[in-house]
């Protein structure tokens, strides 16, 4: 059965990652859930370009070496659908955070691909927190952490 | 191609607002051959299981800022 799948930008962050004296557990978990992911051929990873500029302007400001930097850009444009961004659903997004008070960049994330995606990754709370991320897709936490905005990784709370 | 995918040419949602707009159009942002894309794929799997890039709390916090 084919999955299509949008991996939220903490998860990508994570598995590429370590936060130094974190738990080891925050990173193996991400990149063992990543290469889970794209191991499985049924699975395929949707990413909107806001999103696929996130990533990599987290790695940027996180210090991965270019090299790397460079393998995980090629495999959003080689390995994943992308979607573009435009401008109403960028007003619908401003809208959506302007009525939850959550920051508009997690909707830039997840808005464009409603219709496109069956499952949302995410341990962030703010997923869990609207609805309307729901509404695109289900959420699921596919780790033992979850993270709110400004805050380490910490242990689920459910 | 999933078949919400495969569909999307025809398929419109119902917007929170109450207006209609088609379903975004996915696609590969750079198109290679079937064995590339593995190559590919298999260099960002060898990575993420390597040992990975460590980064102090201050930095990381200043990556995410407030997007993650």
């Amino acid at each position: 059965m084919s999955e299509a799948a949008l991996v939220d930008t903490q998860l990508w962050e994570y598995a590429c990652l370590q936060q130094v004296a974190s738990p080891s557990g925050v990173h193996s978990e991400a990149a063992t859930f990543l290469d889970r992911l794209f191991s499985d051929p049924g699975t395929q990873v949707h990413v909107t370009a806001y999103q696929m500029a996130e990533i990599m302007e987290v790695l940027r400001k996180a210090g991965l070496p270019e090299a790397a930097r460079r393998t995980t850009l090629a495999v959003l444009q080689t390995n994943c659908q992308c979607v573009d961004l435009d401008a109403d659903v960028a007003l619908e997004c401003v809208e959506l955070s302007l009525r939850s008070g959550i920051h508009v960049y997690d909707y830039l994330v997840a808005v464009p691909l409603r219709g496109l995606v069956d499952v949302i990754y995410s341990a962030d709370r703010h997923f869990l927190q609207d609805p309307e991320f729901g509404a695109v897709a289900p959420v699921v936490n596919p780790v033992t952490w979850e993270m709110q905005e400004g805050q380490p990784p910490r242990p689920r709370s459910s | 191609m999933t078949k919400l995918a495969s569909a999307e040419a025809t398929e419109r949602l119902r917007r929170p607002g109450g207006t209609d707009r088609p379903v975004a159009r996915a696609r590969v942002l750079r198109e290679v051959t079937r064995e590339e894309a593995a190559r590919t794929l298999a260099r960002f799997r060898r990575m993420l299981a390597g040992p990975p890039h460590e980064v102090d709390a201050a930095t990381l916090r200043d990556a995410e800022a407030d997007s993650v």
